[in-house]
């Protein structure tokens, strides 16, 4: 509030005031003696001075409480609207115990929602383990025949195994600055370990991964978290190339960092889906045709990435295929926000 | 062999782990007393114990410290959990390994065979599956990769092994090109359909040169399978 909108404010009293004076000067002129210009003009100075000191007393005793509402506009929507300090008025007092209210039950509100949220995820994190253990029990029944109908079992058990770690990434990532611990890494011992680790899916669509890598490329980043993306790629990879094809994965040092990239010779993806592949819930005219997933995992690659301060790029050719390319940088500093969509800065130092 | 304590509250999962441990030589004891598994644990006084996380009464990481107090045995713990906690966890409770769920059998052999090995030393705790495998007169020795029959012998290379390993562990029926491709795949070496094909002819020339003439046999758009008996069809392609 500005001395102009303080003054504002009492635009009435001060017609009213000026209204009584100048009846009271015209009564006394009237019906009591008349008045000189100069003894009126004497009473009406008196008369303003007192204003004056009236308004000003007023003025200085609330203006610790109106600089502090100042203050706080001017930061804007984020700043704590209560308690408000010295409030010197019974209105000032009334205002600020009504804001003391109002926004202790928003907080209310707010805590028992994040505690719903919480709950949730930890049910989610439960629940998703609680399954583990009868989806072991089938894949290992199904791993112990060797027929064609028990790789049908094993087939669609890995493909629940699949969808509930990223049932539990996507729920984890919520809290990923708690979860996220870089360190130096092998990246071609990783893509190693994730390609066997999808061995059956591999086998049983005919499709043969290739290692294009030198002996060892380190770069920093969470293991754990990458190969989360590192399967979603190599899932994806396997599901739309074709019998007999091979899925290349390339690891390079790159200026900085390192490149990691997945090539399917897969159907491609078709221009107008390209720029929508990481939008959560997107299905593309792959998706469908191959009645795949939810569009949950491409989402959940991307937004892994975006967290470690790594870059996923796609790239395709219709009829050809696709390459999934990861780019790490080795030297930054991962600054992470507080968990909310501000996601990762990357800093060089 | 040695004596291994399955500490698993879901009874199938604890069979299904006796059991493929026993196939490979271990004498596997499965928990019943989860209220008091140290007790338990004494008694059955095992070489190395697989320790789920998630125990009713108290967790895997308790009854860890617990077993602790009384022997150094090997620990591998089995968890759900595939995060960091849970592996820092288990180390930190005095485990020596663990495996994720979904696990496959596989992986927790090889687990338990490098746990033991780290343990009590190269032989004292390698199981059957490095043993010997034979059927009807042909005999494979994984130690020496090397194959006999009727009193000769020739040295295979390590996929020739494998393939004859897992034909011979069939004894006579029909193991698939999938199920091939499985034993072949290699934590360096990935293997597609071609190198199945190379290797099956590599393996039957050798065979041939101990007198086994189309032992392996090629069951069209299934695999193959192994008769040393039986003469049968001759080289494929």
């Amino acid at each position: 509030m500005r001395p102009r909108d303080v003054l504002l404010d009492q635009v009435p009293l001060v017609l009213a005031y000026a209204a009584a004076v100048a009846f009271l000067l015209l009564v006394v002129h009237l019906g009591v003696a008349p008045l000189t210009w100069g003894e009126a003009g004497y009473v009406l100075l008196l008369s303003l001075v007192a204003l004056a000191v009236v308004l000003g007393v007023d003025a200085a005793r609330k203006a610790r409480f109106r600089r502090e509402v100042t203050r706080r506009l001017a930061l804007g929507p984020a700043a704590v609207a209560a308690p408000l300090p010295h409030p010197a008025s019974r209105e000032q007092r009334a205002l600020s115990r009504l804001l003391e209210g109002s926004q202790a039950a928003a907080a209310r509100e707010l805590a028992d929602l994040r505690r719903v949220a919480e709950e949730h995820r930890t049910f989610v994190d439960m629940w998703v383990h609680q399954m583990k253990t009868p989806l072991n029990l089938i894949q290992l029944a199904a791993s112990r025949r060797d027929d064609a109908a028990w790789d049908d079992v094993e087939e669609e058990a890995e493909r629940l195994s699949h969808g509930l770690d990223l049932m539990l990434a996507a729920a984890r990532l919520e809290r990923f600055e708690l979860d996220y611990r870089p360190v130096e890494t092998d990246l071609v011992a990783l893509a190693r370990s994730a390609l066997n680790e999808l061995r059956g899916a591999f086998i049983r669509a005919e499709v043969y991964p290739r290692v294009e890598a030198p002996a060892e490329v380190r770069s920093v980043t969470d293991p754990k978290w990458l190969r989360v993306v590192l399967r979603q790629l190599l899932t994806n990879a396997v599901r739309y190339g074709p019998a007999g094809s091979s899925v290349t994965v390339a690891v390079a040092p790159a200026p900085g960092g390192a490149t990691l990239s997945v090539t399917d010779s897969g159907p491609g993806i078709p221009p107008e889906d390209l720029p929508r592949v990481f939008d959560r819930f997107f299905t593309g005219a792959n998706g469908r045709a191959y009645g795949a997933s939810p569009g949950m995992g491409l989402h959940v690659a991307a937004e892994v990435c975006r967290r470690m301060g790594h870059e996923l790029a796609l790239s395709s050719r219709l009829g050809e295929g696709t390459t999934a390319t990861v780019r790490l940088r080795s030297a930054g500093v991962h600054l992470l926000g507080d968990g909310t969509r501000r996601g990762a800065k990357v800093t060089e130092v | 062999m040695s004596r291994i304590f399955i500490v698993e509250d879901e009874p199938k999962l604890a069979a299904a782990l006796r059991e493929h441990l026993a196939r490979y030589g271990h004498e596997a004891v499965t928990a019943r007393r989860f209220d008091d598994l140290k007790a338990e644990f004494v008694e059955v006084s095992p070489d190395l114990v697989l320790l789920d996380v998630n125990l009713p009464w108290y967790d895997g990481f308790y009854w860890c410290r617990q077993f602790r107090t009384v022997s150094t045995a090997p620990i591998v713990f089995i968890t759900a959990r595939g995060g960091d906690m849970d592996q820092v966890m288990a180390i930190e409770n005095g485990g020596d390994d663990y495996v994720v769920k979904p696990f496959s059998l596989e992986l927790v052999t090889a687990k338990v065979r490098a746990a033991l090995r780290r343990a009590y030393g190269e032989y004292s705790g390698a199981p059957a599956a490095d043993a010997a495998v034979e059927h009807e007169g042909l005999a494979y020795d994984p130690h020496r990769l090397e194959a006999s029959f009727a009193g000769r012998r020739t040295l295979l290379s390590r996929n020739e092994g494998l393939l004859l390993e897992a034909l011979l562990r069939a004894r006579g029926r029909v193991v698939r090109r999938a199920s091939l491709l499985q034993s072949l795949w290699d934590d360096e070496q990935f293997v597609d359909d071609n190198t199945l094909t190379v290797n099956v002819n590599r393996l039957r020339r050798k065979l041939a040169a101990l007198g086994l003439d189309g032992a392996v046999r090629t069951v069209r758009g299934e695999g193959y399978a192994l008769s040393p008996g039986t003469g049968g069809e001759g080289e494929e392609r």
